[in-house]
């Protein structure tokens, strides 16, 4: 039983156009966020995570650009707002807070200043009124004794607070989804940790919806309720978080969770690599995109690319070894 | 901490500081400092050699060289800051418009910018005084649209660097406007960056005035211009060096002190 969700992303695609001939980058990307839900997508580098999410925000780099898909919110299609409208939508609706606080920060700006910026654009408070918002804001985001910290420089404040203050800025005109890509990979564990707590916190309490992007498959069981995998542009596996890791049923989320350390194997164990390399999208080969890497490849993964066929409700996996009835003839 | 206090560029430095302050004393509140009106005439008493009451001596009607000169200060300090001050309201915006917004904005102000950049400053500045007439404003004017398209350059390249930091992509999903991130994120990032290209341009600004005056294109006598007056020196070469020495000391004193320090902000960039 589910509501409409929050966010639908529907047949996402993004190209870039290179000497070489078009990347496509995002093959056809398909995901939901619900209201008070956090979904952790994982992948490799260079799987298109980040472009998912540059993409619904509509900031992916030129020459890059969305080809084709949807972006719903509310009904509508983020992708057919103008530039202006889309400004609106960005941080009073949908926010997002990256992988270096620190670069993430403009360097010459106190922290409290570029608070109540984004405070004025949105919604022309007063200069005290921002200021009291500004505090109420980076309290709520766990920085101690917050009025002091108004005034300081991003270079003076530790990474765990840099993201608290990038959060606060992210939460500051109260948005709908909040998007996190790679928050913890430059901290420290124990301030990851903290960082992690925090950002469900605040999905659970603000019934905000949280796409939490990540290679940490670790991270995202602790944080998220649902797993995306991605995999060269695609999504290949959905599910809700136990489901995924206890029953992966898409050959690459196997070997991405044999891959995984953890803190119960021994060093006689070796860490299971994949095989082979993440292939290049200017030049993706026939069929599936993991069928080179496969351990269970068939002839006709390098044939068709599977569609992502819902298995059971809320669970989608794109691999032939589960969907024999809409293999065509070849 | 912002850094405050005294500037750490070493002796270099100090002494550009202390010859900017000068001039700029000089340029602020001359009749406090020079013994004669500039413009005052004493025919028997011309073409004297320095002495007690005539400092650095006196010219071909009779004024007293150094008052001359120190009038002149603010004449060429006052080309100095018009002009920077227009090429910054020009260059800056088109600068920041260009780098990063890009496109065909990009395409029209850097063509633009080269068709100018391609022209000799000194040529261009002649051929508008030659139309517009001479009067101190218009050599101002004319100075800082030709030096524009520097700033415009300069900027742009910032802006093009800056404007792919993380900080810029973090301020746009914020819902910041174009202009927010023009004037606000990018701008603030490239103070130092302009800073230098102000202080090149101050010393260049004061190059050019001096050298129209020098060619009779410039600020219209009996004004006391440091070019005019060097070139009314170099007749006088011979007989009495120093009329054309002290205000061509000056003009080598001011251009070398701000060349210094762009320098040295360039070198702690």
């Amino acid at each position: 039983m589910r509501d409409a969700p929050l966010l639908a992303v529907e047949n996402l695609r993004t190209e870039f156009p290179s000497p070489r001939g078009v990347a496509t980058v995002l093959h056809g990307v398909s995901l939901t966020i619900g209201r008070g839900e956090a979904v952790g997508m994982v992948g490799e580098s260079g799987c298109g995570k980040t472009m998912t999410a540059r993409s619904i925000l509509r900031i992916v780099p030129p020459p890059g650009r969305v080809t084709a898909g949807r972006v719903v919110l509310d009904g509508r299609d983020l992708l057919a707002l103008s530039e202006g409208e889309m400004a609106g939508v960005r941080g009073r609706r949908i926010a997002m807070i990256f992988q270096e606080p620190g670069a993430a920060l403009n360097p010459v700006i106190s922290v409290g200043e570029q608070i109540t910026d984004v405070l004025r654009a949105h919604h022309a408070a007063s200069r005290g009124d921002a200021r009291t918002r500004a505090i109420e804001l980076l309290r709520e985001v766990g920085i101690p004794d917050p009025a002091a910290r108004l005034s300081a420089f991003p270079h003076q404040l530790s990474g765990g607070t840099q993201q608290r203050v990038a959060i606060a800025i992210a939460l500051a005109c109260a948005p709908d989804v909040l998007i996190a890509d790679e928050p913890t990979t430059a901290l420290d564990v124990t301030i990851q940790a903290q960082i992690l707590q925090l950002l469900r916190r605040l999905t659970v309490d603000k019934g905000l919806g949280l796409l939490f992007i990540t290679h940490n498959i670790g991270a995202v069981a602790q944080i998220a309720d649902r797993i995306i995998v991605m995999y060269a542009g695609r999504v290949v596996e959905d599910g809700s978080v136990d489901a995924v890791i206890d029953t992966p049923q898409h050959p690459y989320t196997r070997a991405l969770l044999r891959a995984m350390p953890t803190m119960m194997a021994r060093r006689e164990e070796r860490l299971l690599e994949i095989e082979g390399q993440v292939p290049d999208l200017a030049n993706p080969p026939l069929g599936c995109p993991f069928h080179p890497r496969c351990p269970a490849v068939m002839a006709h993964c390098g044939v068709q690319d599977p569609p992502l066929a819902e298995m059971e409700p809320g669970r989608r996996v794109a691999c032939w070894l589960y969907d024999h009835a809409s293999v065509r003839p070849t | 901490m912002r850094s405050v206090g005294w500037p750490s560029g070493g002796i270099g430095q100090a002494a550009s500081l202390a010859v900017l302050a000068v001039f700029v004393v000089l340029a602020a509140v001359p009749s406090l400092v020079s013994p004669f009106d500039p413009l005052a005439q004493d025919i028997p008493g011309r073409l004297h050699a320095p002495s007690g009451a005539h400092l650095f001596g006196t010219d071909e009607l009779g004024r007293d060289i150094f008052s001359r000169i120190v009038h002149g200060a603010r004449i060429s300090l006052g080309t100095a800051l018009v002009a920077v001050a227009l090429s910054l309201a020009m260059g800056v915006p088109l600068g920041l418009l260009s780098g990063y917004v890009g496109g065909t904005p990009d395409e029209v102000i850097s063509r633009l910018t080269d068709v100018v950049l391609a022209l000799p400053a000194i040529l261009v500045a002649m051929t508008i005084i030659a139309i517009t007439g001479r009067n101190p404003v218009m050599v101002a004017v004319v100075i800082g649209i030709v030096y524009t398209p520097a700033l415009i350059r300069i900027t742009r390249s910032v802006a093009l660097r800056i404007r792919a930091l993380p900080y810029v992509a973090a301020i746009r999903t914020a819902g910041a406007s174009t202009a927010y991130i023009m004037f606000r994120t990018i701008l603030p990032n490239s103070r130092n960056e302009i800073y230098v290209q102000t202080l090149l341009i101050a010393s260049q600004a004061i190059v050019i005035e001096a050298s129209l005056s020098f060619l009779g294109l410039g600020i219209a006598p009996p004004a006391p211009s440091w070019g005019a007056m060097l070139q009314t020196g170099r007749s006088y070469l011979h007989a009495m060096p120093w009329y054309g020495v002290f205000p061509g000391l000056c003009i080598v004193a001011l251009v070398l002190s701000l060349q210094l320090l762009a320098g040295d902000v360039r070198r702690r960039l």
